[in-house]
Formats: structure tokens, sequence, C-alpha cells
């Protein structure tokens, strides 16, 4: 059985290879579909990604059944095909950042021109990457065209102008998870002197800010690339930042035993710490007669300041204390906090404690970051006394 | 076939499938306008592609649908995206009430209204820009017998029907009365539509309107639109929340929505009397009243759909809570009603030392689980080798009596029928005015005899049920009560002690093991609830289980038994196990 299948196995093939050779006799394509993207508010080219962007579906007339094809749109948001047979087609486009139009016949020749005029899920506005230091930073609007929430937004860097969500050296992104206002401005950062392995001194490079809508399968929308240079990279100081409390006064502390005292041993800044003497568990806070503007968003604010602590093996660091900034006056509302036991970690003596807002939790609905007038920490789980000192308490952006 | 025969036929089928593969001659084939014999029914397939067309003709198709169907079986809605509609078709075209009905296949949009535009009064063009007019279009388009039309679709077609314009919605609702374009158009419809008594106020549809929904060509709540029209209900989509601003709205005043959500309801208890309850079909939007991921709100939507039926209960409303894709509901009514019989299993009496479960196949309380969900679940295999109670609202068989007697028909000697949510229709029954109970009776009557139901598994209240509240259900439900209380209003609720009311067992139905994962974690939360007991009494454990397969619930029972192997465990049909209780409690309580 198995000699009789050699012998015949080849006679098949071989008339199987002479039909495929008559396959390829067919004319060569002679058609060709070139078009545009266009944004049917602006009349600006819809960009997208040259990998998992936008494509559009041709379905060949005149074949039952017939395989769809699909074409790339370019990153500018211009596509071309120029190995297509002249024939009718259904054409549409399929993945998108667009809302989806009709599908439509089209006769495809020699040159055909097929401009596609659609409505964008979001709209990228008033776009600027600047250099500020040794950080690329993005400023943008975004108008929706839907009420679906805004899922992401991101800046992407590559050395080629393709540069995207699917093609970057390092991205920069930010989950949102809402509807945003054309009001909003955005701001997305990469910080060069962080990335410096990937990001090298006095090149450039192409940075794009994108958006995706929370419709599904929805592809990214974007602003146009910018090559920039990413210059020499200075080494990182601290940020000056906003004063939160300079802790050169007593006014508006309270907490520990007694009253707090203004302390001169070794402030972190300026001339005194604010002092508090505690026999165990202790809430430290300030009421902010004139509320501080923290001139930082969310994304990338920071609240920094100085803690002395005699003796931490005293706290019992399982215990959920909290540390708390509001813009109510109160705690609980309007609030973001951090927990001492998963975000802190303390010695003896001074420390510096750096806290981001964005790995804050929020409580009471949403704080105003431009009006802060409270903050509190505590702990209430201490096995023995301690003396506590704070410093120099500011707000700055990190990116 | 040996090997060398075979190695041919599958080169030379190869070669020929070449062949024709390669035929640039085939062409699809041309389609021609034909009239229908009268016993024959039209059948339309719907784009169901992401555009504002195909949303729009969705529209217009739902309208033309529940006109044709009032005068009888005339037009089959299909979708090339969704298979429920083909599935329920060709399950009735095999071997139900459709055997022998002609189809005619309507190959275009332009040739569906061809053939049906002399059923048709005039047109309705609603307002995209506000919404909510298309739903207030739909509601006058039942009562006129009108086409619903975006702008869009009227540039293109009003002109060809040669119908007259009932109403231009376009520009009409500016905010003057209420300071909201979207309550303006509902209560400008309360008093056009409720108050006037046109409406029928057996019928509430709560569909979501285009806001969310048109751009991404999402037709969900479109394609239900033939009942709507069918029926001539009063079609609307608001907020039942009073403390927050509903998403599609938010320049209106606090409550804006809630207000004219109680205007309607109080119309329409005008207009029933007291003689009639009414259903809600149709759900909440996620997005726009509740808190979901992308659009946070202070309301979760477990506590949204609570709310809804904790304002409605008092107008004598009940929900029909997940509605979307339910396709054809103005055909599929029209199946003759039948008495159904389940049959009930020859009751035995509890052993000492066992531990009794049994499981509530459940939330077959709306369309949607029964159209598009329960054929996956019922079909599985290994149905019938444990004894289930399938959770199913009997008064579903005003839109879908074929389906309901499908399942009755097909059904195992393991498998029972209950009603779902609360009874026949999902209400809230400590909220019934006193008043209105002997009209609760009789609704629930009605529908429990018709389908041989005399159980109430999973009654849904805020609290536990009241003397009044258990004296109704021994009426209609005397083998069993069951029920969750979740006091969501803050107001002391709380579960019942088990008890036998006048002879009716009322026991908690324990939820922690409702959504179903795997059979591991459902066994783990299922033992949670059943304590450590050395007791020889008998111990009884009642799981709601939802949406899930017999098969997957078997893997966990078997689980829960190795997890839990000092307990001897039986699973026993719910008849039995209401009456195992209610002997072991008066046993127990003499």
């Amino acid at each position: 059985m198995k000699r009789i299948r050699l012998y015949f196995l080849p006679f098949f093939l071989g008339l199987f290879v002479f039909y495929s050779c008559e396959l390829d006799n067919y004319d060569y394509p002679d058609a060709a579909l070139t078009g545009s993207i266009i944004d049917s508010e602006t009349n600006e080219l819809i960009e997208s990604d040259i990998i998992n962007g936008t494509t559009i579906k041709l379905i060949e007339h005149g074949y039952d059944p017939v395989s769809p094809q699909y074409l790339r749109v370019k990153n500018d948001g211009t596509y071309a095909n120029t190995l297509l047979f002249s024939n009718t087609y259904t054409v549409q486009p399929d993945q998108r950042n667009f809302l989806q139009i009709d599908e439509q016949e089209v006769k495809i020749g020699k040159d055909t021109q097929l401009d596609f005029r659609v409505t964008p899920y979001i709209r990228v506005k008033d776009a600027k990457i600047v250099k500020e230091g040794n950080n690329i930073i993005a400023t943008f609007r975004l108008q929706q065209t839907t009420p679906d929430a805004v899922a992401k937004i991101g800046l992407y860097a590559h050395s080629q102008s393709i540069v995207g969500e699917p093609v970057y050296l390092i991205a920069a992104e930010i989950a949102l998870n809402r509807q945003v206002t054309g009001e909003e401005t955005f701001k997305v950062a990469i910080n060069v002197a962080r990335n410096t392995a990937l990001l090298k001194p006095n090149q450039s490079y192409y940075f794009r800010i994108g958006a995706v809508s929370s419709i599904a399968g929805a592809k990214f929308n974007y602003a146009s690339a910018q090559l920039i240079n990413v210059g020499e990279i200075s080494p990182e100081i601290e940020p000056e930042g906003t004063s939160f409390d300079k802790c050169e006064s007593t006014e508006g502390w309270a907490g520990g035993d007694g009253d707090p005292t203004l302390d001169s041993d070794n402030p972190q800044e300026g001339n005194h710490s604010v002092r508090f003497q505690s026999g165990g568990g202790f809430i430290i806070q300030k009421n902010f007669g004139q509320p501080v503007n923290a001139n930082v968003g969310l994304e990338y604010g920071v609240l920094q300041f100085h803690l002395y602590i005699s003796d931490v093996s005293v706290i019992n660091w399982d215990w959920p204390g909290q540390i708390e900034i509001t813009s109510s006056g109160n705690p609980d509302s309007q609030e973001l906090h951090w927990n001492f036991m998963s975000q802190l970690r303390l010695r003896n003596g001074w420390n510096k404690v750096v806290l981001k807002l964005s790995e804050a939790e929020v409580s009471g609905g949403n704080i105003d970051l431009a009006a802060i007038n409270f903050f509190r920490i505590y702990h209430l789980d201490v096995q023995g006394p301690v003396e506590i000192k704070i410093d120099n308490m500011k707000f700055y952006e990190e990116y | 076939m040996n090997f060398f025969t075979g190695s041919i036929a599958f080169l030379l089928s190869g070669i020929l499938l070449s062949v024709s593969g390669c035929d640039k001659k085939g062409s699809l084939p041309s389609s021609s306008m034909q009239e229908k014999p009268e016993n024959a029914m039209y059948v339309y397939t719907l784009k169901g592609s992401s555009t504002v067309s195909s949303y729009d003709e969705a529209m217009a198709v739902a309208c033309i649908q529940g006109i044709l169907n009032r005068d009888g079986i005339h037009l089959y809605v299909l979708s090339n995206t969704l298979n429920k509609p083909s599935y329920w078709l060709d399950k009735f075209m095999a071997r139900g009430w459709l055997a022998g009905k002609e189809q005619v296949p309507v190959s275009s949009f332009e040739q569906l209204l061809e053939l049906t535009k002399t059923k048709l009064k005039g047109v309705i063009i609603w307002d995209t820009e506000v919404p909510a007019t298309m739903n207030v279009a739909t509601t006058l388009a039942g009562l006129e017998d009108a086409l619903v039309l975006s702008p869009d679709m009227a540039n293109t077609y009003l002109e060809k029907l040669g119908l007259p314009v009932i109403k231009d919605f376009r520009g009409v609702f500016t905010g003057v009365e209420t300071g909201s374009k979207k309550n303006d158009a509902y209560r400008w419809a309360i008093r056009e539509f409720l108050e006037t008594g046109r409406c029928n106020p057996h019928w509430l549809y709560l569909y979501e309107d285009s806001y969310m929904t048109r751009h991404k060509g999402n037709v969900g709540y479109v394609v239900t639109r033939d009942w709507a029209v069918y029926n001539r209900g009063f079609v609307y989509d608001l907020s039942p929340w009073g403390d927050e601003t509903p998403l599609d709205d938010p320049g209106q005043a606090l409550g804006t929505d809630l207000q004219t959500y109680k205007l309607m309801l109080e119309a329409v208890l005008k207009l029933t009397k007291g003689q009639q309850m009414t259903e809600v079909a149709g759900f909440f939007s996620f997005p726009k009243y509740s808190n979901i991921e992308g659009y946070p709100s202070k309301h979760d939507p477990v506590p949204t759909e609570w709310e809804t039926v904790y304002q409605i209960s008092p107008y004598n409303c009940y929900q029909n809570t997940v509605a979307h894709n339910c396709f054809n509901q103005s055909i599929h009514s029209q199946a003759p009603q039948k008495q159904m019989k389940q049959g009930r299993p020859q009751l035995r009496a509890p052993e000492n030392g066992k531990t009794y479960i049994s499981i509530l196949m459940a939330d077959y309380d709306s369309a949607t689980p029964l159209y598009e969900f329960m054929p996956t679940h019922w079909e599985d295999k290994a149905r019938g080798s444990m004894p289930f109670l399938w959770g199913i609202n009997p008064n579903l068989s005003e839109s879908y009596p074929d389906i309901m007697q499908y399942l009755y028909e097909t059904k195992t000697d393991n498998d029972f029928f209950a009603a779902d949510a609360s009874a026949a229709g999902y209400m809230n029954p400590n909220r019934i005015d006193p008043a209105y109970l002997p009209l609760f009776i009789r609704h629930n009557k009605k529908f429990y005899e018709q389908w041989d139901m005399s159980l109430s598994p999973m009654v849904l209240d805020t609290d536990e049920p009241s003397p009044a509240v258990k004296d109704a259900f021994v009426e209609f439900s005397p083998d069993g009560f069951a029920t969750i209380v979740i006091d969501f209003q803050n107001a002391g609720g709380k579960l019942p002690e088990p008890h036998i009311w006048k002879g009716m067992p009322v026991i908690e139905l324990i939820n922690n093991a409702g959504n179903f994962y795997n059979a591991e974690q459902t066994a783990r939360e299922m033992s949670v609830s059943i304590p450590a007991s050395k007791d020889e009494i008998p111990q009884y454990y009642f799981f709601r289980i939802i949406w899930t397969s017999p098969n997957q619930v078997i893997s966990a029972i078997n689980r829960l038994k190795e997890i839990r192997p000092e307990l001897d465990i039986e699973v026993i049909d719910a008849y039995n196990f209401f009456h195992f209780f209610k002997t072991t409690h008066q046993e127990n309580n003499k």
C-alpha cells in the first residue's frame, strides 16, 4: 500500500502544480486605490498607527465566497494600494479610530481615489510638546465626539516617525476612564534623565500624543508627531516646588500632649521645625487659615515633608495610621490619604517623606488641589513615648 | 474507502475546489420585489453594522413590524450579527406553531418600505439633538401607526414614501418648561399620551434612548420597539435617582428626572385604576444612571436596579428588567396561549442527619435571559441528572409564550419551574398598597395557574414580608416562599426567621453563591453558608445560582461534597425541599 502511494502521489502533485501554474497566468494587478481619512468637521487628516491602526476592508465583487482584503492606513491618515484588479468592490473602514460609516460600492480602476470623511472618536487639540529641564512635557486638550469615556492618554517616543502606542521606545500613559471636557488641559511627561538607556543625550526623537476612547475596539487618536532633540541631560535636583508649610510657626498646628513648640535643633529647612511630644498614639494636624494652591496635578504631584520620629520601634506598623490632606477644612471630606502600613518606611531621626498624589486614596469626594487647607498625621497604636517633628512641607511635580 | 482511493479523492476534490475558487464569472443572485401570499410572512435581516444608519434603519423597521403584526404574523426580523432570531425561528418552524409558515425574504429596506407603506399612516421625525424624542416618537408611532425616522432618513425617504409628517420633533423641546429638554419632552408626552388615556397602561417601556448608543449602531433597545409599538405603550428613559443628575443631562435641576418619573407613574396608576398591574419592560442605562467603569456615580448598578423597583412598586408596576436584543416579541406573543403542566414529584419524608440542598437556576425573570441566555443552559447535556428549579417569571409569557411552552415540553423529570424575581413580575411586595393586594393576588394567580406554579423562590424586598404580603402569597404560592432581603433604604429591614405561615414555608434564598466563576469557588461559597453541625435534625440550604449550566452546578455540588465530607449532602427538588423543611419545622415546634 505504501508503494502504491509513492507511485501515484507525484503524479497527482504534478497535476496540482501544473494547474497552479495556470492560476498564475492571470493579468498583473492593474488598479490602484488611494485616499485619506479626513475629519469631516476640521478637514484635517485623522492620524493612526501603521501597526494595529486603521484598516479598510475591500470585498471584490464576482466571487462567492470571497475573502475580504484589508488595507492598512498610514500614520498620517492616508492609504494606498496599487496591487488591485480592476473591478467593483464593497469598501468600508474596519479597524478604526472614528465613527463607522456605511459600506459603499466602488468601481476601482487605474487611479481611483476614495477619501473617507468621518468623525474621529477624539480630537487632540492644542497639542504642545516642549523640553523643560530633563523632561519632555506634552500639554493638550481633548474633544470627545461621543459620550463614551476616554480610556487612556499617552505620550510616546521613538526614533522613527511611525511612533505611537504600538511603536515606542518609551511611553508615559495615564488611565483616565472618564468623560472629559473640552476645557481641561492634560499634561503627560517623560523624564529623559531616568530613561537614558533608551533616550540618548543630544539625540532627536519623535514624540506623539495619543488618546483612546473606551468604545469597544477603538484605536488611538493622535496629534502629529514632533521631532525634538532631548539635548543635554543635567543631574537631577529636587524641585523647589510650592511651599505647603515651612514650619517656622506653630499657628494652626495641634496635637500630641500639650501644645506644639518650635524646635531649632537641626531643622531641615529654615530655622525651626514644629515639635510634638506624645506618650503613645498621636493625632497631629494643621488647619490652614489661608488655603494653599499646590500648583500640581494629581498625575504628577508630590507631597514632600520631613518627619522626625524619636523611636519607630514603639509604633505598630500594621495598624492603619494615615497621612491626610483635604480641601474641606476637616478630615474625611475632599481628602487624599496615604496609609502608614503600606506606604511609609521610617527610621529613627529625620526622614524625608515623599508621597505621590497619584498613589493616594480618595475619601469623601475629590480634593481641590488649588485650595488645600487641612493636614493630618495620626497613629493610635504606639506603645511608648515618642517625639515627633515636622519640617519643610511642599508640593512639586515629578515626572 | 481505502487509503489509495482516499488519496485520489482528496487530491481531485482539492483540484475541483481550486478551479471553482478561481471562477471569476460567479455573481450574487439579483433580488426582486415579491408580494407575499396571505399565509406567509416577510423576513427582513437587519444590517447590524456599527453605524448610525443601521441604528436608524432598525428604528424604522421596528415601527413597521409593530404596526404590521397587530393584524397577524406578517414580519419577522433577523440579524446579521445576532443568532437568536434565526435560532428561535428555526425551532418554531421545525416543530412549533410556525411550522408550515411560508417565508418571503425582503432584500432591502427600500423594498420593505414599498411592500408595507400602505399600512403606515404617516411619519414622525425625531430630534437627534434631544435623544428623549426618539422614545416620545416611538410612543406616538404606536398610537398613530406611524414610521419613526431620523432627520437623515427623512431626507432620503420622505418624498419617496409620500406619507404625511404627523409630527416633526426637531427643535420642539427647548427646556422652557423644566430647564431640561429631555424632561420637557417626557412631560409633554405624559400629558398628551398618558393623561389623555391614549396609551395602554399595562405597558411601560424603559428603553435606552440614542444618547449612548446610536453613534455605535447599538440597537439592543431598538429592535425591541416593535413590542412597544404593537402594544401602544409609553416609552421612556429616566433616572430613578433624585440625588444625582444623570450623565445624559447634567445641566438639569437636581431631581428633575425623578419628578418626571413619578409624574409618569402617577398617570399610569390613574389609568389602571387598581384594575390591572403594569409591566415596566427594559432596564435603566448603566452608564447614564449608575457607577460603572468610566462613568462614576454615587450609585452602583445593583442599588440602582433596586431603587427602580422600590420606586415603581407602589404604582402596581413590576419590572421585566433585562430586555435588550429581544427580537420579534410582536410575533412570539401571538403564539397560542396554553395551560401548561409541569407535574410534581412524589413527596417523601426527610431523614435525620441529612443536609438537604436545593438549587434555584436563577434570574430568568426578564426577557433577555429567557430569549438569549436560556438556550445555552437548557441544551446542556447534563440537564436532567440532578433536580433543579428553573426560575422564570411567568409574566414573560405575554411576550414569549412559545419559548416558555418549549421549555415545558422539553423538560425532564428533574426540571421544575417557579417564578423568579418576586412573582409574576419583579416588584417589592411590601411596597404594594394594601388596598391593591387583591389585584396583586389576582394578577399572580392568573400567571401561576397558567404555568402550573406554586412556589415563589426569590421574593426580593427591603424587609421581611409583612403578614398581609404573606397572606397574599399563600393564595397563589402555597408550596413555598423564599426571599432575599437587602435593606438599601437603611430602614432596619431584616430577613425573616424561617417559619411556616398558614401552611406556606417561609425561608431565606441564600445569595452568596449566585455568581458562578468555577466549581471550586461556588463550592466554597456554598460551604461558607453551611455551618458545622452535629445535629441530627435535617438541615436545609436553598441556593441561588445565576445563568449557569447544569454540568457546572453539578461540578460545584460534587466539589462541595469533597470539601465537606462530614456532611451527608443530598440535592433534592424544590417541592420536596420545602415539604421537608415544613415537616421538620413542624416536628420541632410541636
